[in-house]
């Protein structure tokens, strides 16, 4: 087996040995929201930044696993580059272990100017952080540059980019898959930019003792978490529009209209995260009505029609059903789902109301565990069984996908009552104002706990497999 | 190993100096922040030429700037009170918009230690500078509500321990208080914008100069403009489209 494979295989070691111990970490502050395990309380924000750091971090590389694969198809990324990938994650994650577990550093996930300095943790701890977020920044500058460059190869800017189906040709054929990974990887560079800035005014600030814009920070924080996120996703779609007609028995190419809402992505994703700065009132009133007009349009487009596109493509095609192809159906559904709580929490007349309530982890946890977090999955599985052939008993898949759908639904379902119920989010426990809740969130760790069932047994299946293909 | 002992030792006093001047700013940022938005007592003062009134009546007529000190202070106060006066001469608008009180906190200071301040300043015949006393009682009410403190120094009767601080009170409110014997002008030039009833939405952080900026504000108008930072701001996404250029500038292979 070639190195490129080898690389594959391990990083479906890793997601799959990271996701179980993050998923646990989730259950676990479920738990102490419902008032449970009150030992475990002051744990509750180092953890929730391990969670929601490595989530973050475990389903980019996923992503950007897959796509590297499916790259891979039409053209060669470095098979060096992509090893380095691995190591520089992994060192980027002990990092992260290290200042969470042992210096409980715990600044929440885009760690907001000033509290990397301001909180109750050894400045060791907050260096430790945003030196792991400069190794795994960087790493992954590398890599996306790479598969740019495996892209450009091939394929020159407009071939990439669809400009000819824009133009009006049908002529040649670029898979939808090359063109969804061009805008993505070209959103990574600048997000990462975005983030190697942050860190470097951090550094300022620690070592030459210069102040920050409070406001510059948390533009730039959020311009780099949010389209990290967002593209994260897109090169699952990709992966999608590559893999799901083989199990339809038919193409899905790309066209004028497809060509035309992933290049009006391009043109304004970088404008969508200022729906995060809604409740700045130093943020100027133009970039707040740009956030929600970019919100609309970097969302809306491509994802009508990727799913309008998906219908037509299952629509009557001898679809055939397995893990991988009902892992991608139910991915866009969440996908769909998820994205509607997005669109109406980023309307500003809503935000206003909804702004740090758990809506926004229901949202956000809808497109990531059922949305994204199901494209990997599916395509992971889909890869070890493509080289392993083994016999697949439908039944037993359908028990996997049950527990996925009823654990990881009712889960979320409690974040969004509890949002549209005024609970506000990060709370470790609740207050008499809003003890409801607590009750919210025992339901939640139990939902939970079925979603984590359901991937156990997934992992075995994908085990099984690996290690064959392993040999 | 060496080079390792050494960059700790570069290192290892910058992350121990750090947390201790962020402490310095975080402590001044919490004394002004401490009053905000309340209601001042209106407590009967004494004006240098005898006259008693409520401190409303300043505040009535047009928003103050309000100042303690004490005449016999041989530490801060005179030092604090010239920066005052030139801060004030240079943002201008003092008569226009505002009005400054310099209140004693010492109760032993008479109508002629006022007098003789105002003078030693040049400000006893300045119209919009009032230099006042009050009881002790009425005072400490003050201190309170602002944020103030003083306390006698054990080995010198005469003299208190006590911070230098402004003020900015509208319609008996404090809308903003400038802590520190020195007063950058930048901030001198918020706190009257504030006071004017002009918003001023960031609060620049006392003891250093924030880098990079996305807006500052026009001293002269009170609009706000773009800064550097936004410059900054943008240049993730073009720098990823020029990347883009180069890593695409060459024909693919056929
Ligand atoms: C069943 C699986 C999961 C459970 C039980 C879970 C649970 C939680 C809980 C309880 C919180 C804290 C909510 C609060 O603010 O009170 C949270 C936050 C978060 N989770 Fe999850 N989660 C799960 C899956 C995921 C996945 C797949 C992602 C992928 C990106 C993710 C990313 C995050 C992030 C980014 C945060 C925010 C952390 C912060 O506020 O700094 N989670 N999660
Ligand atoms: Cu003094």
């Amino acid at each position: 087996m070639d190195l490129a494979k080898k690389n594959t295989l391990a990083w479906i070691a890793i997601t799959l040995i990271l996701f179980p111990i993050l998923l646990l970490l989730g259950i676990l502050m479920r738990t102490v929201q419902a008032n449970g395990l009150s030992a475990a309380q002051e744990w509750f924000y180092p953890f929730m930044t391990l969670h929601g750091v490595g989530m973050v971090g475990v389903w980019y590389v996923g992503a950007m696993a897959c796509a590297e694969r499916i790259i891979a198809k039409y053209t060669k990324p470095s098979a060096a580059i992509s090893t380095f990938a691995i190591v520089g994650t992994t060192i980027g994650v002990v990092l992260l272990l290290v200042c969470v577990l042992i210096g409980k550093f715990a600044a929440g996930w885009y760690f907001l100017y000033p509290l990397p300095f301001k909180g109750n943790w050894p400045v060791w701890a907050a260096t430790t952080f945003l030196l792991s977020i400069t190794v795994l920044g960087a790493t992954w500058l590398i890599w996306s540059l790479d598969l740019l460059r495996a892209i450009a190869q091939k394929y020159s800017i407009s071939k990439a980019l669809g400009w000819h189906y824009i133009g009006g040709a049908t002529e040649p054929d670029v898979p939808p898959a090359i063109i969804i990974s061009t805008v993505s990887l070209l959103a990574c560079v600048a997000c990462l930019l975005a983030g190697v800035t942050v860190l470097v005014l951090f550094d300022a600030e620690l070592i030459a003792g210069v102040r920050n814009d409070a406001l510059l920070v948390k533009n730039l924080t959020f311009f780099f978490g949010h389209v990290l996120v967002n593209l994260s996703l897109y090169l699952g779609v990709a992966v999608i529009y590559d893999v799901l007609p083989q199990y339809c028995d038919r193409p899905w190419k790309a066209n004028k209209i497809v060509a035309i809402s992933w290049n009006s992505v391009l043109a304004i994703v970088f404008m969508a995260y200022f729906h995060h700065l809604y409740m700045d009132f130093v943020q100027p009133t133009t970039f707040q009505y740009l956030g929600q007009i970019a919100s609309y349009m970097s969302s809306l487009p491509a994802a009508v029609v990727t799913i309008f596109g998906a219908l037509a493509l299952v629509f009557h095609a001898k679809m055939r059903w397995t893990l991988t192809s009902a892992l991608f159906y139910l991915a866009l559904m969440g996908w769909a789902i998820g994205g509607v709580g997005a669109v109406i929490d980023s309307t500003i007349a809503v935000n206003s109301k909804f702004h740090n309530t758990l809506w926004v982890p229901a949202h956000f946890h809808t497109y990531m565990l059922e949305g994204l977090v199901l494209m990997v999955l599916g395509y992971y599985y889909h890869f070890v069984q493509e080289n392993a052939k083994l016999p697949e008993s439908w039944g037993f898949h359908k028990v996997i996908l049950s527990m996925i759908v009823v654990g990881g639904y009712g889960f979320l379902m409690m974040f969004y009552i509890s949002g549209a119920n005024s609970v506000p989010r990060r709370f470790a426990t609740y207050p008499a104002e809003v003890a409801h809740g607590a009750s919210y969130s025992g339901f939640a760790a139990v939902f939970a706990t079925v979603f984590f069932m359901g991937l156990l047994l997934y992992a075995i299946e994908t085990g099984k497999r690996w290690l064959n293909v392993r040999g | 190993m060496f080079a390792v002992k050494r960059l700790v030792g570069i290192l290892l006093p910058w992350l121990l100096a750090i947390p201790t001047t962020a402490a310095i700013a975080d402590e001044i940022m919490r004394t002004e922040a401490k009053g905000l938005y309340k209601s001042l007592p209106d407590i009967p003062v004494q004006i240098a030429n005898g006259q008693t009134q409520p401190l409303s009546s300043f505040w009535k007529d047009k928003p103050v700037l309000l100042t303690l000190f004490y005449r016999r202070c041989s530490g801060s106060c005179s030092p604090f009170l010239m920066n005052l006066k030139s801060a004030v001469e240079d943002s201008g608008g003092l008569g226009d918009f505002y009005q400054v009180v310099a209140l004693s906190f010492d109760p032993r200071d008479t109508l002629e230690d006022l007098q003789q301040s105002a003078a030693t300043f040049k400000l006893d015949q300045s119209p919009d500078w009032h230099f006042a006393v009050a009881d002790a009682a009425s005072i400490a009410k003050i201190a309170d509500t602002i944020g103030f403190w003083f306390k006698k120094i054990p080995t010198d009767q005469e003299q208190f321990d006590h911070p230098s601080m402004i003020a900015a009170i509208r319609d008996g409110k404090i809308v903003r208080v400038l802590v520190g014997t020195e007063i950058p002008h930048a901030r001198m030039r918020d706190l009257i914008y504030e006071v004017k009833g002009v918003f001023v939405p960031f609060l620049a952080v006392p003891g250093k100069d924030t880098i990079f900026r996305c807006f500052k504000i026009d001293p002269k108008t009170g609009t706000l403009r773009l800064d550097w930072g936004i410059l900054i701001l943008m240049a993730p996404a073009l720098l990823a489209a020029l990347i883009g250029y180069f890593i695409f500038r060459r024909k693919p292979a056929p």
